[in-house]
């Protein structure tokens, strides 16, 4: 039976955290360095599961953590992750650079100016990531404002040390889309007179930064939420045109928007994945349907050898409460579920250079779909 | 109606030109048990005591003011029934999408909010007419179940969904954000 231990120094760990509604990948590039990639909450919800599981396995978070990434700013990828970076006190920041304009910033003023509803938090999580990035510069335990990395496509991160340490890679976003970011928040941002009400999302979502974790032909593809739209030079259409990123197959695939329709494309099965890779995908259930559905989960299960869920099915049913509750709540609604909160881990091993045996296991209700 | 005695424990008494506007006016900083009396107080009334007469036998409490027809009197806190509610459940939801003729919506639980977010979907005719033109999404609005005893003691169980009326962004609220923004910016950006 697995157990929760810390992995050799010359073998690469992803970890992919999920319950039914955030994310969080957690990896060690080797030789005792470790990257995070977004970040939900654990089941209790007081701290970032990224923190729980490493301090678990006896990883000294401050000293070890190298990089802390923001793919993109929604909710479900960003809780907690002001707390890790406060924690993480040696690591770099990286983030979109389709993040870059100030009509970003003017939509992160408005929410801390104004929170329409008491849970909502991806701004303020951005607005405290700023405070603790500043609060560092002026202790003089950093030069640079702003984040250390601004992720476009074909920029590295941190390059691989052959032997010792794999290195990431940024895939997207591409050119195109930093370009049209501004025009994008711009629009977002409310006029004199609107209501006041919470900022949408918006679709398809191609300011997410996915990225490749790889050493020589050993690579694992990090898919965040980045979609595929219309336009050919933004999305995964512009990951499988660029010529500026690593040109390896990736064994395992940590599948973007939830194994969603418009997070797929045929290009990133063929071009970017080796035959019958393994599959990760973490649940959403809070949209109109959960996701990843069952059509979504039968072509997964069409292209990769195994699919492995961190939490399934995302939803799960709602805490018991008084008879009158209970009554009332069943003649009001036509549905009511909860969004399952139990964090499942799905973790991946491998050697660096790709000799021995690769190992999938799951803790805490991660499964195969 | 209580029958008011001159003799029973009276809080306060107040001498006003419309009493029983003042009463109907929500507005008006009078609070709590204010009362007026029965007709028989009325100075109007024919087959009432004269105002001497009155004065005579009534306590300072109860006298009434030359000139006004009925005083209001406080009574002490609690002597009145009141309607009462008691809240067993309350969520802050966001409505996620609108259908037809229902709309999901999640569930923040404010009773507890340490319970994981919840999933619902409500038919419009939960909703009440004035509040169906705020019914979109990202739109706001509270659930609360409860019960409700009347001032007559009868006990009913309640459930009401009140949607949130924001503010509009005013100019002022605008430019306190372009200023935060700019700071942010400089700090977030790296460019001066």
């Amino acid at each position: 039976m697995a157990t929760l231990d810390q992995p050799n120094h010359t073998t690469l760990e992803v970890s992919v955290f999920g319950p039914g509604y955030g994310e969080s990948v957690v990896i060690h590039l080797g030789n005792g360095e470790w990257v995070v990639v977004d970040s939900c909450l654990n089941d209790s919800r007081n701290d970032p599961v990224s923190i729980d599981y490493l301090e678990k396995i006896g990883v000294d978070v401050s000293n070890q953590v190298k990089l802390v990434v923001a793919t993109h700013w929604h909710a479900d990828h960003i809780r907690g992750l002001a707390k890790l970076f406060h924690s993480a006190k040696k690591a770099k920041f990286a983030c979109s650079q389709a993040l870059r304009n100030p009509e970003f910033t003017n939509l992160l003023a408005a929410c801390d100016r104004v929170q329409l509803v008491h849970r909502d938090s991806s701004g303020k999580e951005f607005s405290e990531i700023i405070r603790e990035i500043n609060l560092r510069k002026e202790r003089g335990k950093r030069t640079a404002a702003g984040p250390d990395f601004w992720m476009v496509e074909g920029l590295p991160l941190i390059p691989p040390d052959p032997g010792k340490r794999a290195g990431i890679t940024a895939v997207s976003p591409s050119s195109q889309t930093v370009t049209d970011a501004k025009v994008h928040f711009s629009k977002l941002m409310p006029n004199h007179g609107d209501q006041i009400k919470r900022f949408g999302k918006s679709s398809p979502n191609d300011f997410s930064a996915a990225m490749l974790v790889h050493h020589g032909e050993t690579s694992v593809l990090l898919g965040a939420d980045l979609e595929t739209g219309d336009d050919e030079l933004r999305g995964w259409n512009a990951v499988l045109a660029s010529e500026n990123i690593p040109s390896v197959r990736s064994m395992a695939f940590k599948v973007a928007h939830h194994g969603s329709e418009n997070g797929d494309h045929d290009g990133i099965w063929s071009d970017l994945l080796s035959p019958d890779p393994f599959a990760f995908v973490t649940p959403f259930a809070k949209g109109p349907k959960p996701l990843p559905t069952e059509v979504d989960i039968e072509r997964l299960k069409n292209r990769a050898r195994r699919i492995c869920c961190t939490a399934w099915p995302p939803t799960e049913k709602p805490k018991s409460r008084s008879k009158a509750v209970q009554r009332t709540i069943k003649e009001m609604t036509t549905f009511h579920t909860s969004v399952r909160r139990r964090v499942g881990q799905i973790r991946f091993r491998v050697e660096l250079s790709g000799n021995g045996e690769l190992a999938i296991e799951h803790f805490n209700g991660a499964l195969d779909l | 109606m209580t029958t008011i005695s001159a003799t029973e424990a009276i809080e306060d008494v107040r001498f006003l030109d419309d009493a029983e506007a003042v009463l109907e006016n929500k507005t008006n900083p009078l609070t709590g048990d204010w009362v007026l009396p029965p007709k028989r107080f009325s100075g109007s009334d024919s087959t009432s005591e004269s105002f001497d007469e009155k004065n005579k036998r009534s306590d300072s409490k109860s006298v009434m003011a030359e000139g006004y027809s009925k005083p209001l009197i406080k009574l002490p806190p609690g002597t009145l029934p009141r309607e009462r509610v008691k809240v067993l459940q309350q969520w802050e939801c966001v409505v996620t999408q609108v259908c037809e003729d229902s709309f999901l919506a999640e569930l923040a639980d404010l009773t507890e909010p340490g319970n994981p977010l919840e999933l619902a979907e409500f038919s419009f005719e939960e909703v009440s007419l004035d509040d169906r033109k705020l019914l979109e999404v990202e739109a706001v609005f509270y659930w609360c179940i409860g019960y409700t005893t009347s001032k007559s003691g009868q006990v009913q169980r309640i459930s009401e969904i009140r949607f949130k009326r924001s503010p509009k962004w005013t100019r002022a609220l605008l430019n306190s954000i372009d200023k935060r923004s700019a700071e942010m910016y400089e700090q977030f950006s790296g460019d001066s």
